[in-house]
């Protein structure tokens, strides 16, 4: 029997949906301790004192460590996915300098997740706050605040892709219609269902370090934590239970799981720490953000001739561990199905005083997509086209296969499956009867 | 700290728990019935629905001294503590046919909620429309667990 | 996100309860519903010393139906008032406005006295008792007192009430021959509205409105009487369109609703002005 077109119960369901599903929080261990981060409130500051004595004056308080401590215990962590003149490719797991809020400084570590918690308010913290700019086109502009002041600004790279830059506008120069627009997506939180978390404990002698964690890429996150932590490969593990959903989130070592591992090193005792949902909206790597400045130029017959987009994105505070790497994705995505003469982008990442971004759902292509399906709307209702006819006709056809361009088909079968989607979808609508 | 007694999936329970105590914390690491999961800690995803006195409520908003006296369900006592596909209820085996469910995450949560509307004798749409709401689910976009619902409800 | 520590107290009557408020007073919680206490708790929004829990409280559920009046015990639970047939009987709009708040899952737990208590801004019960002229009943171990909904609600999350007062019941005049309707915009299904609009209307001779009352939430710091709106359909023909559109025209002068991040002020307004327009359509019918 075919499985094709048949309908498929997946195997692990019965699991759960009985309840035996084990998701990191599910797990505990003898002697478990249990964590709270402590996070800047402030988008841009100075750390100048930093006092857990009231915090571990408290009983069941086990241990407090501050960005003083935990930066001497770990190395930085390296940005894995670099773009070409990056300016910052590590970060450090803790730090003196806030740069957005919901920025980990510390961990209070007790017997109970309460009493972590009646700790972290007893931790006195002062912050000298500086100037703080979010946003991007505000982040570019003269005299913005710099989070980096030794970068001398706040761009972290800048760079070209596609065809030559005078070529895009020499063409767009001789065209008979171009249509500009200012688009902008906004940052997404990504929120699972499940949020982050991580359970870790050390051997003792043997030096072995095993994580249990809410992540999508367990072996990614062992590497970056040997480095981190100081410790051979072979002496980590990292479980991945079962995942309350990521959409890209989890796809990192985030500092605040290294200083979870850090607390269990130190202390000798399993660490769990579960990010509670106030704290995801800042803690957790954003989706998205960004302004594009695009444009998409047309002959007189409705052919294009060339697409460009000025993408400024937002990266946040500091680059993750993949970086720039959505907005990259957008500059590559960005010609689609369709032919030009000449077509490219040019990406600036930015950094803000805000959450850094990353991976979230398929990233960087809905942006592409949204801002050429947009600018193609666009034009066709500037010159009075038939939005569905504009795009037939400079779709690649077969003939023109192996076209050239970053994002397009091999089959060559895209007009006909536009056609056929356009039916099946009764698109445009005046076909609707049809 | 107090003692409570509490009725849990029809076994009584004597447990200690301090007066701070939620009642999914006291469900999930006192008596260790993890299927009721934990997401926002404020009433508004649904995760944490349990059955009070057969009512679903969000057990993230009540202290576990409150549920002194009552009687509680959770998912575990859906299929009798059985965990194999044969041993689903109805509307278990249809959030599995349906694909109303990738994470689980939520699952238990809305499965709580809809065992209470069919015991209740809610229809599917009036279940949709009404007990659907009080969850949050950020996989499946809610169709496959709207074709569930129809599936066992009338 | 845990709750702070606290002392927990569920004595079993309320003159154990009024004693509890007396000693402790502002540092004591009432804790009904829990629905919008325990989340706060847990964010250490609020950090009550002491937790005062009235669920087992006998009798503190009543519902009593007189000729002139409803009268609601504090912990009489929302998800039980929907059902409730006697007061679907005498007034409709109390298990209407019930169905828009939260989810059933919510109502299950909460409380008419928390929700009253709690004073929303934006709440739909509140605007229910404002626009039907209810009050509250208010204990301690001074005494007791009546306060009309008008000089209960102060501004956001502040009433007329004392911390060592425990509101025992809420009041709803009827009879008065008021039809009231009420309705509202919300951003999701069972989400605190953005606007809702409670308005009722007496018929009089030559189908011209004899009187009229009405109140919203979600277009001030605290929910409102709309006392224009009322003085204006006084006399007014609501089979006329024209009437009709006047009047949602008028419904928001003077009102300067907050921005917030569930709407702006100027976008309230025209839900105001939708609603009411929509609420006297149905009124008309």
């Amino acid at each position: 029997m075919s499985l094709i077109g048949a309908p498929v119960n997946r195997v692990a369901d019965h699991v759960l949906l009985t309840g035996n599903a084990r998701y990191v929080d599910d797990l505990q261990l003898a002697g478990m301790l249990h964590a709270t981060v402590l996070r800047a409130p402030v988008a841009h500051a100075r750390i100048t004192a930093f006092d857990a004595s009231a915090a571990l004056a408290l009983d069941g308080v086990v241990a407090v460590f501050g960005p003083e401590e935990i930066a001497r215990h770990t190395e930085a962590q390296l940005c894995t996915w670099l773009i070409s003149g990056q300016k910052i490719v590590s970060v450090p797991i803790a730090d003196t300098v806030v740069r957005h809020v919901g920025q980990p400084i510390g961990i209070v570590v007790a017997t109970s997740r309460a009493l972590a918690e009646d700790g972290a308010g007893l931790v006195l913290v002062e912050y000298a706050e500086l100037p703080a700019v979010t946003g991007v086109e505000a982040a570019v502009a003269p005299q913005a605040p710099l989070l980096y002041p030794e970068l001398g600004g706040n761009v972290l790279a800048d760079v070209d892709y596609g065809d030559p830059r005078e070529e895009i506008d020499r063409v767009v120069a001789g065209a008979a219609h171009v249509v500009e627009r200012r688009l902008e997506v906004p940052r997404a939180a990504p929120s699972a269902m499940e949020t982050r978390g991580v359970l870790a404990a050390f051997e003792h002698g043997s030096g072995e370090l095993t994580m249990w964690a809410s992540s999508q890429n367990p072996h990614m996150t062992r590497w970056h934590l040997a480095r981190v932590l100081r410790l051979p490969l072979h002496r980590i593990r990292v479980i991945q239970p079962r995942l309350g959903g990521s959409f890209g989130s989890k796809d990192h070592l985030y500092q605040d799981e290294a200083i979870v591992c850090l607390a269990a090193m130190l202390l000798r005792r399993p660490v769990k720490w579960i990010e509670d949902r106030t704290e995801h909206f800042t803690a957790t790597k954003h989706g998205r953000g960004g302004v594009y400045r695009a444009r998409l130029a047309l002959d007189a017959d409705g052919d294009f001739l060339a697409l460009h987009a000025d993408i400024l994105g937002d990266v946040g505070a500091f680059p993750s561990t993949v970086g720039t790497g959505p907005f990259q994705v957008t500059a590559l995505m960005l010609p689609g199905p369709y032919r030009y003469r000449a077509v490219g982008a040019r990406l600036v990442a930015v950094l803000t005083n805000a959450t850094p971004t990353a991976a979230y759902r398929a990233y960087g292509q809905n942006e592409a997509a949204w801002i050429r399906e947009r600018l193609i709307d666009e034009a066709a209702r500037e010159l009075g086209l038939d939005p569905g006819e504009l795009r037939l006709r400079n779709l690649v056809t077969a003939e023109e296969m192996p076209y050239g361009s970053s994002a397009s088909s091999r089959s060559g079968c895209l007009p006909s499956a536009a056609t056929a989607m356009s039916r099946r979808w009764s698109w445009p609508p005046e076909n609707s009867n049809g | 700290m107090r003692t409570i007694k509490i009725v849990v999936n029809g076994t009584a329970h004597d447990v200690e728990v301090e007066d701070r105590t939620l009642l999914s914390d006291l469900i999930r690491h006192d008596l260790r019935l993890t299927g009721t999961h934990v997401s926002c800690e404020q009433g508004v995803c649904g995760s944490c629905t349990i059955l009070l006195d057969g009512r679903p409520v969000r057990s993230c908003l009540m202290l576990a001294v409150q549920a002194e006296g009552h009687e509680v369900e959770t998912v575990e006592s859906l299929s009798g503590g059985e965990a194999t596909p044969e041993s689903l209820t109805s509307l278990q085996r249809a959030m599995s046919d349906q694909h109303g469910l990738q994470c689980g995450f939520c699952t238990p949560g809305i499965l709580m909620s809809v065992t209470a509307a069919q015991r209740d004798g809610l229809d599917a749409e009036e279940t949709i429309a009404e007990v659907l709401g009080g969850h949050v689910c950020r996989c499946t976009g809610y169709r496959g667990i709207r074709a569930a619902i129809r599936q066992v409800l009338p | 996100m845990k709750p702070a520590p606290f002392t927990y107290h569920d004595p079993p009557t309320v003159s154990e309860v009024l004693g509890l408020l007396s000693e402790h007073g502002g540092e004591a919680a009432v804790l009904a519903g829990g629905q919008s206490l325990i989340p706060l708790m847990n964010l250490r929004l609020a950090r009550p010393g002491v937790v005062v829990d009235v669920n087992r409280v006998a009798g503190l559920d009543h519902v009593e139906i007189g000729r002139h009046v409803v009268r609601i015990g504090a912990t009489a639970r929302l998800a039980d008032l929907e059902r409730h047939e006697g007061l679907a009987e005498v007034l409709p709009v109390l298990p209407a406005a019930i169905r828009h708040v939260a989810h059933p899952q919510i109502r299950n737990r909460t409380t008419l006295g928390g929700s009253i208590s709690h004073a929303d801004p934006s709440a739909e019960l509140p605007a229910v008792l404002l626009a039907t002229g209810g009050r509250v009943r208010l204990e301690s171990v001074r005494g007791s007192r009546r306060v009309p909904a008008d000089d209960f609600f102060l501004s956001p999350f502040r009433t007329s009430r004392r911390p060592d007062e425990l509101l025992t019941s809420v009041e709803f005049p009827i009879g008065g021959g008021l039809r009231f309707l009420m309705d509202e915009v919300a951003r999701r299904e069972g989400g605190l509205p953005v606007v809702s609009v409670v308005l009722g209307v007496r018929t009089g001779a030559g189908g011209l409105v004899a009187e009229a009352r009405a109140a919203a939430s979600g277009v001030a710091d605290r929910p409102v009487r709309l006392r224009r709106l009322e003085r204006h359909l006084t006399g007014a023909d609501l089979g006329d369109p024209v009437v009709r559109r006047a009047a949602a025209d008028m419904a928001g002068h003077g009102l300067e609703p907050p921005d917030d991040l569930r709407g702006g002020g100027a976008y309230r307004k025209s839900l105001l002005r939708a609603l009411v327009e929509r609420l006297l359509e149905g009124a008309a019918a």
